[in-house]
C-alpha cells in the first residue's frame, strides 16, 4: 500500500504543471469554502455571544405556560426568589450564574410624552454574572453601579431620544400590580442601551430588582432566572438535564428556544454556506475528474504493462484513486493553510466590522474555522474526489491488456 | 512434458462485419530451457501468438497448456497471477515505468505480489549484475539508453524466475550493435541460467543464434530450416551464404 501511494505521488509530480492547476482548483474551492465560513462563523460567534452573554442568556427558566404567553408578561406565572430547588440549579456541572429577573409592562412618562414599555427587573450582581456582555450595550451607568440610588434605571437609547430622558433625568413608570390594581414611582436613568435589536431599542426599560418587586407589590417573587454556562456547545444538554432535574411544573429553555431568530439565521446561513461550498468544490472536482481521465488516456501503455506484469484490475483502480487523494490532500492542505493564514491575520488585526441580518449593531467579526465547518469541507473534498477518480480509476481498470499494450 | 503445448489455435478479430483471421489452427510444443526464435512476415501472426501464449489474450479456439496447467476459461485475476509467476515479459518498446527507478522497476513484478526485504534487494543486484546494471540501479529509465533500458526489461522479466520469457520483437527498436549484445546477452541467460525464451523477430540476423527456428505465415506455423532459410532469405534478399554458422562468443 505505501508503495502505491509513493508511485501515486510520484505520477502525480509526473506532470507537473498539469497536478499544480488541479491542485489550486481544489485549494482554491476549499479556500474560499473556508474563509467564507470563516467569517460566517466569526459573525455567529458574535451574534451568539451577544445573544447568549448579552441579551438572553444561555438558559432561562421560568413556570410552565410563561412561554405560552411570552410578549404578555404575565405577573402571576411567577416564582419565589429563592427555593431550595435553585440550589440545584447552581451546583449542576457547567452552570456558572443564576440571575432572577421580572419582567413586567406598563406606560411611562416624563410628564408631557409617555410611552409603552416592557419592564425588566434585575438582580445587580447576579445579572453581571450571567450576562457578563449587558454591560457593553449601555451607554453611561447600568442598574446598581451606584448603590446609593435605589431607582436608577437604564433605558433603550430611542425611547431616551423619544422621551429626552437624558441621564440624570426623572421617568415616572407606572404598572399594574398583581392584584390589578395600578401603581407608580420615579426613577432615576442613568444609562441608555443600544442593543442589537429596534424593540429593545424602543421599548425596554432596566429596573433594580428590588424597586421593580416594590412597584408590582411583588416581595421575593420573581418571573424566572437567567443561567448562564461555562460552554456554549453544552447548553442544550445542560438545559436538558435541568428541565429532567427540575420536573415539568418548569419550563428549561435553551437560547436557540428562546431567540429562534437567531438559531434560525444561524441555520440558514450554514445552509447557505453549504450550497456555496458545494458549488466551489464541484467545480475542483471536475477538475480532478478531467486530470485522471488525462492520465488514464495517457498512460494506457503503462497500465498494459503493469496488467502483463501481474497486477490485478483492483489495484490499477487503487493506483488511480490514490492518485485522486494525493491531487485531493495536497489541495485540501493548501487550502487549509491559506484560510487559517488569512483568519489570523485578520483575527490580529482585531477582526473586521459588520452587522449580522435582521440587527443593527455593529459586531468586531473575528474569523473562526471551528471543526463543524473544517471537517465537512475536508470529509467532502476527499470524498467528491474519489468518486471524480472513480469513473477514470474503473476505465482504467477495465482496459483489455492487449490493446492497453498496443496503445501509444 | 512440455512447458507450452499449442493445439490447434485460433484467434479471429470481428472489425465490424469483417472477420480477420490472425491464427488459423497453430500446434506448438516448447520444453523447458529451449531459446526459441518465432519468425515470419510482418502481419503473420506473431505478435498475436505470443499475446496469447502470455496470457495475455484469449484464443477463439484451441487448447494450451502452459506448465501443466489448461489455460481455459480463467478469469482476468487469474490470468493476472499466471502470468506474474510463470512469465516474463520482454517489450519492443521497454514499457519500463517511468517513475520508477531502474531498481524498482526490476523489483516491480515481486513487489505486486508482496515481496520484499533484503531477500529481494539481493536478488534484484545479482540480476543486475547479470546483466550489467550494477551501476544504474538508482537511475530513472529516461536516463539509459535504449540498450540499457531493454536490459532493465530483461532483468524485470527475470526476477520472479518464471518458466517462460516472451520477447516480442525485443530488438526492433535497438541499432544493430545493441541489438546483437541485447541477443547475446538473452542466449548467455539461457544457456548459463537455463532459462526458456520464446522471442518474435523479422530481424534475419538472429537466425544466426537461434537453436529452433519456428516460422509462422498467414497465421499458421511452417515448421522446418528449409521455410526459416528461405524466409530469412527473402527478407534479407540475399543468397543462403548468410546461414553459414556464426558463433556469437567470437565477436566478444
Ligand atoms: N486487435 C486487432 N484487431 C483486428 N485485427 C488484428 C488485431 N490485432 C492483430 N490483428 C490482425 O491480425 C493479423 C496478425 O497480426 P500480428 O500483430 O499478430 O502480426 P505480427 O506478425 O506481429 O506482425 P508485425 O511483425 O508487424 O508485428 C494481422 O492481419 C493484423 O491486422
Ligand atoms: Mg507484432
Amino acid at each position: 500500500m505505501f508503495r502505491y501511494l509513493r508511485l501515486a505521488v510520484r505520477n502525480v509530480l509526473r506532470s507537473r504543471a498539469r497536478s499544480a492547476l488541479t491542485i489550486s482548483a481544489i485549494a482554491f474551492g476549499v479556500w474560499m469554502t473556508l474563509v467564507l465560513g470563516a467569517f460566517i462563523a466569526g459573525m455567529q460567534n458574535a451574534m451568539i455571544d451577544d445573544t447568549v452573554k448579552g441579551r438572553v442568556g444561555a438558559i432561562q427558566i421560568h413556570r410552565k405556560g410563561y412561554d405560552d404567553v411570552l410578549g404578555d408578561q404575565p405577573l402571576d406565572l411567577d416564582l419565589p426568589q429563592d427555593a431550595p430547588w435553585l440550589d440545584k440549579v447552581r451546583k449542576t456541572p457547567g452552570v456558572v450564574a443564576v440571575a432572577p429577573r421580572i419582567s413586567f409592562t406598563g406606560i411611562l412618562t416624563n410628564g408631557s410624552q409617555s410611552a409603552n414599555y416592557v419592564g425588566v427587573g434585575v438582580d445587580p450582581k447576579l445579572d453581571q454574572l450571567a450576562l457578563p456582555l449587558f454591560a457593553q450595550s449601555v451607554k453611561g451607568h447600568i442598574v446598581g453601579d451606584d448603590p446609593e440610588q435605589s431607582a436608577a434605571i437604564v433605558v433603550g437609547d430611542e425611547m431616551g431620544v423619544a422621551l429626552h430622558a437624558e441621564p440624570g433625568a426623572t421617568l415616572t413608570l407606572q404598572a399594574a400590580t398583581a392584584s390589578g390594581q395600578q401603581n407608580a414611582m420615579d426613577a432615576v436613568v442613568v444609562g441608555a442601551r443600544s442593543a442589537g435589536t429596534p424593540f429593545d431599542n424602543k421599548r425596554l426599560v432596566f429596573v433594580p430588582l428590588a424597586w421593580a418587586q416594590e412597584l408590582l407589590n411583588m416581595e421575593g417573587r420573581v418571573s424566572g432566572f437567567v443561567v448562564a454556562v461555562d460552554d456554549r456547545e453544552k447548553v442544550r444538554a445542560i438545559a436538558e438535564q435541568l428541565q429532567r432535574e427540575l420536573g415539568p411544573e418548569l419550563k428549561v429553555e435553551p437560547w436557540q428556544d428562546l431567540a429562534s431568530q437567531v438559531a434560525d439565521v444561524v441555520r440558514v446561513q450554514r445552509i447557505i454556506l453549504g450550497g456555496i461550498g458545494a458549488v466551489f468544490l464541484i467545480i475542483a472536482i471536475i477538475g480532478v475528474a478531467n486530470t485522471m481521465l488525462m492520465s488514464v488516456l495517457e498512460r494506457t501503455r503503462e497500465i498494459g504493462t503493469m496488467m502483463a506484469l501481474g497486477v490485478r484490475r483492483r489495484t490499477i483502480t487503487l493506483l488511480f484513486l490514490l492518485e485522486g487523494m494525493t491531487l485531493a490532500l495536497f489541495g485540501g492542505g493548501v487550502g487549509i493553510g491559506l484560510a487559517v493564514l488569512l483568519a489570523k491575520v485578520v483575527g490580529a488585526a482585531g477582526g473586521v466590522s459588520g452587522s449580522p441580518p435582521g440587527t443593527v449593531a455593529k459586531y468586531a467579526i473575528i474569523p473562526d474555522l471551528p471543526l463543524w465547518l473544517i471537517a465537512p469541507t475536508v470529509a467532502l473534498t476527499l470524498l467528491g474526489t474519489l468518486a471524480a477518480a472513480g469513473w477514470p480509476a474503473w476505465r482504467a481498470s477495465r482496459l483489455r491488456p492487449v490493446e492497453a499494450l498496443r496503445a501509444t | 512434458m512440455a512447458l507450452l503445448q499449442l493445439r490447434g489455435i485460433e484467434k479471429s478479430y470481428e472489425l465490424g462485419k469483417t472477420v480477420v483471421t490472425a491464427l488459423r489452427g497453430v500446434d506448438l510444443e516448447v520444453e523447458a530451457g529451449e531459446f526459441t526464435v518465432v519468425m515470419g512476415p510482418s502481419g503473420s501472426g506473431k505478435t498475436t501468438l505470443l499475446n496469447i501464449i502470455g496470457c495475455l489474450d484469449r484464443p477463439t479456439g484451441g487448447s494450451y497448456v502452459l506448465d501443466g496447467e489448461a489455460i481455459g476459461d480463467r478469469d482476468f485475476n487469474d490470468l493476472a497471477d499466471i502470468r506474474n509467476r510463470k512469465i516474463g515479459f520482454i517489450f519492443q518498446n521497454f514499457n519500463l515505468i517511468p517513475v520508477l527507478s531502474v531498481r524498482e522497476n526490476i523489483e516491480f513484478p515481486c513487489v505486486i505480489r508482496g515481496e520484499g526485504g533484503a531477500e529481494l534487494n539481493q536478488r534484484v543486484e545479482a540480476i543486475a549484475r547479470d546483466v550489467g546494471l550494477t551501476d544504474f540501479l538508482h537511475h530513472k529509465p529516461d536516463e539509459l539508453s535504449g540498450g540499457q533500458r531493454q536490459r532493465v526489461a530483461i532483468a524485470r522479466a527475470l526476477v520472479t524466475g518464471p518458466q517462460l520469457v516472451l520477447a516480442d520483437e525485443p530488438t526492433a527498436n535497438l541499432d544493430s550493435k545493441t541489438s546483437d549484445q541485447i541477443i547475446d546477452l538473452m542466449l548467455a541467460l539461457n544457456r548459463d541460467k537455463g532459462v526458456t525464451f520464446l522471442f518474435s523477430t523479422h530481424d534475419p540476423r538472429v537466425m544466426e543464434h537461434a537453436r529452433r527456428v519456428v516460422s509462422i505465415h498467414d497465421g499458421v506455423i511452417v515448421d522446418g530450416t528449409a521455410a526459416a532459410a528461405a524466409d530469412v532469405a527473402r527478407m534479407h534478399g540475399a543468397g543462403t551464404s548468410f546461414l553459414l554458422p556464426y558463433d556469437a562468443a567470437e565477436r566478444r
